[in-house]
């Protein structure tokens, strides 16, 4: 069991983790219903009749990667505040209320602009301006229905109500009785075209607090810093929770621009997968989603990263056991091979007889996990990532050093057929895994299409993993596994070994 | 005429004012939901094999798989304190042990080569075998499943690598803050040494044998405690079939064991404080005795609890999130159990500055909800929510089979879910206000405050006596102290000699005291200064050219300084200097715990050291027990001798004291030699003390 935590554990770490291959699911395919409304806003149906629910979705094509600067955090503050209501709900008078909160607004600029001032401004001024700032907040509370929207989901029978922001996306996904489905829509509809980002100053206080949790433990500390080491110029260098002063910064102002730029219908996708009948949800859905404003499809440049040099690496100590992670550039997931990376990773470090576990596991006992990834960063060029739990009394470099035998290995000697049958076998079953539910087929569904350009490449990736030869792994190993391509970050037990 | 028609007109105007000045009402007050397609799940066969086994079955074509899960009746509650561990050990290696028929290896790359998985684990009350596979292999993983359930091998080599991941597990445990806060608060309400709360230590490890294992499996693994539930893309006479031919054979032999499950104990008001400074959060958790699946109270509890702290519409989330924005995961959750009761729980993370704030705000919420009835819209969320949550309890062949596969499991009926419907249904307002008063009790509260108790905004002592939690991880081997008030007696006549020999009135005055020396290690030098502030401070300076680390004991703290940077120290290395801080002077402050009755002494024997006459007194500490040396003429403490865990493993510890010398009325071993192993390793040389000198508080935090 502690084996099974462990590996959940880290997963959770990230967004999600699948890998994928399929022969056919044809049927699947031909069920899914799709039409792009006139606003710009695409639309995909798929229904499932297993039990009397569904789980609706908006993809929005915006993340952490889309982020300036001086304002990390930003799509990831938004994702909270879709949760605040609109003009409708969650206010007991919206008309005065937005009169208070425009007064909020100005005070908080005002309060900014004074903190940003060099030379600084005085003590006095700023404790005026804050207690202005307060009063503001405290007046336009006054107006607010408390968590309304969310009540009025859960009410209804949502079990699930949540969103994630990650570096690629912000997905806004919920399940409801399939008799629902016209409330989806309009809570969707409502929120994505009249967001009122009220309580927004006392939501970026629980947003520190979310930066405060995943700092709780070593490993995300350790991860927080390795992003900004691998990357120099692009923005996967900032975890999408963003850094606390610009969290302080940000004004709703900002976040509204945000909104304006990124939420239009041309920018959205919607996805169904349930007991639904698409012949009736179609017009329901387009009845109020099709009212989103439609917008321009934002520019998608992102500062590229240029190629490593040189080994990086970061060594962070700390009274926790060790840890160790090891990536190397890799390219975007849109790339023809990079089924080539899935076969990798699956080889390296997929069930009891991977690589990584026969070796740093079982055989040299350096570990008590070792495993191997692609998932981090997908629109843009990412991290083949490598990971390792040490056994007690072992390092996180006892567990490198075994870790680059296995690459070296893989350099030069090719896969056997029988870890190609054996990668292909265990693909098809995790594909199966990962859309035998309503959450996982909606999920990959608008990530295909998205990333892709056709959400029907996700049931293409069987064939792609079909073709997959160890001649393929060989170069493919060879390319990206040298040195120079290569971040290393550790854990390092602080070791007051002197006192003893 | 005309008149009566202007009247209408009017009337007709007004009415048409009337509607215009009426707020239109939101679209989502004004849909109208179509009525729910019937909940129509798979049908579920249930039989047993010809030797007992229950079997439940569901056929699910939409994917060509097949899922097999088993529950045995065993887990935690079945293994015996002397053996802590060994049902976690056991549900790891039965599968990664092997079977009689195929070695472990072997079936690791049979499996990953069709694509197939087969797991176990041990959960409270069972022992979980799960697998699944594509359905052209199920026969061949049926079989492997049924060997994993009948003849399991424990290979040797598997079990140490078993005992080496739980090692690893045990040295880990503290690095996850809310994980030490769950596990903390349990050891409180169950018992430290309760099946459902008692944590493994190394020791627990070292005494896991594989003739454990046997004998777990021997007594637990058979026909009649075995149930199992299969799904997928199959015909269901075929699978019956295949598990009669596997599992058929397989026959119970005598009694069925018995398995008494452990008493809860009585719940007392306790707050509970651990510090931990590599953390930014203050992790809290607060736990009440809660109630059995099958309790009449169930429902309203349930909706009790929902309405208290269950998701964005519930109280604790709106008071500490919403509306002070103090957290990120604010709320309560019950944890009821088929076979107990379980707990209540109420729980938040927040930074220091406001952990009492958040405490408090949540106090607060618990006492308002015995005190007034909750609003009918509350109560109307809750229970609307539940029941328009029910259709998920059926979306997934997967949790249809495994709830069915439970309830059979702990003897509860089928349709036990629909039951809690129906009485959900019936819960009033009056009903979640009798419960809330039952078993909300703020005056049997379990508090666990985890996070750097020096920034706290103000001390938990606001909220009772503050007890202190030791994390620290415990090595070596644990020694039993059975109650012996005559080994006691003369343990403490022998530490009295010993005082009396360094000198009684300086002991009795001691405030602080202070030595000057060097520590001798593979022929490096490093000069020192060592501190100690009774009863809870130590400090060593270790002076390495210009620079100065310092490692300082300050109550439960242990940090570490060098230049203007601090840590706080690893475990292992804080429990090294806490030993080093009993033993310091030639053990000034474990005498003076022992005497004070902190530690606990016990005579051992009459012995020799150094081929003189010696008094042998064994003592517990929290992180070793050790084994005293008194000079049988002279009283003075010659020698101490511990197991410690270094790099290879177990090593044999002596630490030799010599050459005494009076230092203002305190006799003091000037030389210290240590011995691992029996081969000097290192030593250490006093050349100064000072005794009184008035060291400060402060000089133990910066």
């Amino acid at each position: 069991m502690y084996r099974k935590k462990l590996t959940l554990f880290i997963l959770l770490t990230f967004v999600f983790s699948f890998l994928v291959a399929a022969e056919g699911f044809e049927e699947i395919q031909k069920s899914v219903y799709e039409k792009t409304l006139p606003n710009g806003l695409k639309v995909l149906i798929l229904p499932r009749h297993n039990a009397p629910v569904f789980t609706g979705l908006i993809y929005a094509d915006v993340g952490g990667v889309n982020e300036n600067q001086n304002a990390t955090g930003l799509a990831h503050i938004f994702e909270h505040m879709a949760f605040k209501g609109t003009k409708t709900i969650g206010t007991k008078d919206y008309e005065k209320e937005k009169v208070a909160l425009d007064k909020v607004e100005k005070a908080f600029l005002e309060l900014r602009a004074a903190r940003d001032r060099k030379p600084k401004a005085s003590e006095t001024e700023l404790k005026a301006l804050e207690e202005k700032f307060h009063l503001a907040e405290q007046e336009a509370q006054q107006y607010v229905v408390q968590n309304e929207l969310g009540e009025i989901l859960e009410r209804e029978g949502c079990p699930d109500l949540n969103a994630f922001t990650a570096f690629d996306q912000t997905v806004y996904m919920y399940s409801l009785p399939s008799n629902k489905l016209e409330l989806w829509a309009a809570m969707e509809a409502d929120r994505f075209t009249n967001p009122v980002l009220r309580e927004f100053y006392k939501e970026k206080e629980v947003i520190m607090e979310e930066k405060r949790m995943g700092q709780s433990s070593a490993i995300g500390r350790l991860l927080d810093d390795f992003m900004a080491v691998a990357y120099k110029n692009h923005m996967y260098r900032s975890w999408v929770i963003g850094c606390i002063s610009d969290l302080q910064h940000i004004s709703r102002t900002d976040a509204e621009a945000w909104f304006d730029k990124w939420y239009r219908a041309k920018n959205l996708t919607a996805v169904i997968v349930g007991d639904v009948d698409p012949n009736t949800a179609m017009p329901i859905i387009e009845k109020y989603l099709g009212k989103i404003p439609s917008g321009e499809k934002p520019c998608q440049f992102v500062s590229e990263e240029p190629p490593q040099r040189a080994e990086k690496r970061i060594i962070m100590e700390d009274p926790s056991q060790p840890f160790l992670v090891v990536a190397y550039h890799k390219p975007a997931f849109d790339d023809p091979e990079n089924a080539v990376y899935d076969a990798i990773a699956d080889i390296m470090g997929g069930g009891r007889s991977s690589r990584l576990h026969t070796s740093l596991v079982k055989e040299k006992k350096v570990a008590m996990y070792a495993g191997a990834y692609t998932e981090l960063g997908k629109k843009y060029p990412g991290l083949f990532l490598f990971l390792a739990v040490p056994s007690q009394g072992k390092t996180a470099e006892d567990c490198e050093k075994a870790i680059y035998e296995e690459i070296e290995k893989l350099k030069t000697t090719p896969v056997t057929d029988e870890e190609l049958a054996g990668l292909k076998a265990r693909a098809k079953k995790n594909f199966i895994q990962t859309i035998d539910n309503n959450h996982g087929l909606a999920l990959n569904l608008a990530i295909y299409q998205n990333l892709t350009g056709d959400w029907k490449n996700l049931f293409k990736e069987l064939e792609k993993i079909d073709k997959v030869t160890s001649e393929d792994i060989m170069r493919i190993a060879n390319k990206i596994f040298i040195k120079s391509n290569r971040t290393v970050g550790i854990v390092q037990t602080t070791s007051s070994s002197e006192s003893k | 005429m005309a008149k009566k028609l202007l009247c209408i007109i009017l009337l007709v105007i007004s009415a048409f004012t009337l509607m215009a000045q009426e707020k239109p009402k939101r679209v989502v007050d004004n849909l109208v939901f179509p009525k729910l397609n019937d909940i129509a799940p798979p049908p579920v066969t249930e039989f047993n094999l010809s030797n007992g086994i229950v079997v439940m079955v569901v056929e699910d074509h939409d994917f060509p798989t097949v899922n097999i899960r088993a529950m045995v009746k065993g887990g935690k509650v079945a293994e015996l304190l002397e053996k802590n561990g060994l049902s976690d050990l056991f549900g790891e290696v039965l599968r990664s042990g092997g079977t009689k028929n195929m070695k472990s290896d072997d079936i690791d790359k049979y499996l990953d080569r069709i694509g197939a998985s087969i797991e176990s684990y041990s959960e409270e009350s069972a022992i979980i075998l799960y697998g699944d596979c594509l359905k052209e292999n199920a026969d061949e993983v049926l079989k492997l499943f049924a060997d994993f359930l009948t003849s399991p091998a424990f290979e040797d080599e598997k079990i140490e690598l078993s005992k080496t991941q739980l090692r690893s597990m045990i040295s880990r445990r503290n690095d996850e803050p809310m994980k030490v806060v769950t596990r903390e608060i349990n050891k409180i309400l169950y018992g430290k040494d309760s099946p459902y709360a008692r944590q493994i230590e190394y020791w627990d490890v070292d005494n896991l044998k594989k003739e454990d294992l046997i004998d777990y499996h021997k007594k637990y693994f058979r026909p009649d405690m075995t149930y199992i539930a299969v799904w997928g893309d199959f015909s269901t006479s075929d699978i019956k079939d295949k598990l009669e031919k596997y599992l058929g054979g397989w026959k119970s032999e005598g009694a069925k064991p018995e398995i008494v499950l452990p008493s809860i104990p009585e719940q007392k008001y306790s707050v509970n404080q651990i510090e931990k400074n590599d953390v930014e959060q203050t992790s809290i958790f607060m736990g009440n005795l809660g109630l059995r699946y099958d309790d009449p109270d169930y429902a309203a509890t349930y909706i009790m609890s929902e309405i208290l702290g269950g998701g964005f519409s519930s109280r604790l989330f709106k008071k500490v999130r919403t509306e002070m924005g103090l957290a990120y995961g604010a709320g309560s959750f019950m944890s009821p159990e088929f076979d107990r009761k379980g707990m209540f729980y109420f729980y938040t993370s927040t930074k220091p500055s406001t952990t009492s704030k958040a405490l408090s705000a949540m106090l607060d919420e618990i006492k308002k909800i015995r005190e007034a009835p909750v609003t009918d819209n509350e109560l109307k969320i809750a229970k609307e929510g539940f029941l328009n949550r029910f259709a998920f309890q059926f979306d997934s062949t997967d949790k249809l089979v495994n709830r069915m596969l439970t309830y059979k499991f702990y003897n509860y009926p089928t349709d036990f879910n629909k039951k809690i419907r129906d009485a959900v249904e019936k819960v009033t307002k009056e009903d979640v206000q009798r419960v809330a008063q039952r078993y909300l009790l703020p005056e049997k509260l379990t508090i666990v405050a985890l996070g750097k108790v020096k920034e706290f905004d103000e001390p938990l002592s606001k909220y009772g006596t503050v007890n202190i939690i030791d994390i620290t991880i415990p090595k070596g081997k644990k020694v039993e102290m059975a109650v012996n008030p005559e080994a006691e007696k003369k343990a403490l006549e022998i530490i009295k000699k010993a005082v009396k020999a360094i000198g009684e009135p300086a002991f009795n005055s001691l405030k602080d005291f202070y030595s000057d020396g060097k520590l001798i290690n593979d022929g490096q030098e490093i000069p020192y200064k060592s501190y100690l502030l009774f009863p809870d401070k130590y400090a060593v300076e270790f002076l390495f050219g210009e620079e100065i680390l310092k490692l300082a004991i300050d109550g439960s703290s242990a940090m570490m300084f060098q230049g203007i940077q601090k840590a706080p120290m690893p475990e292992s290395e804080a429990a090294d200097i806490r030993q080093a801080m009993l033993t310091e002077g030639g053990g000034l402050l474990l005498f003076k715990e022992i005497l004070e009755g902190k530690l606990k002494a016990q005579y051992v024997k009459e012995g020799t050291f150094a081929g003189n006459p010696a008094e042998l007194v064994a003592v517990q500490t929290k992180e070793l027990p050790l084994l005293l040396f008194f000079d049988k003429k002279s009283g003075l403490l010659q020698a101490i001798r511990s197991e410690d865990m270094g790099e290879k493993g177990k090593e044999d510890v002596v630490e030799i004291y010599k050459n005494f010398k009076d230092f203002q009325g305190l006799k003091i071993p000037q030389d210290i030699v240590i011995n691992t192993n029996n081969e000097p390793k290192a030593s250490s040389k006093i050349w100064k003390v000072k005794i009184n000198s008035g060291i400060s508080p402060d000089f133990f935090k910066k």
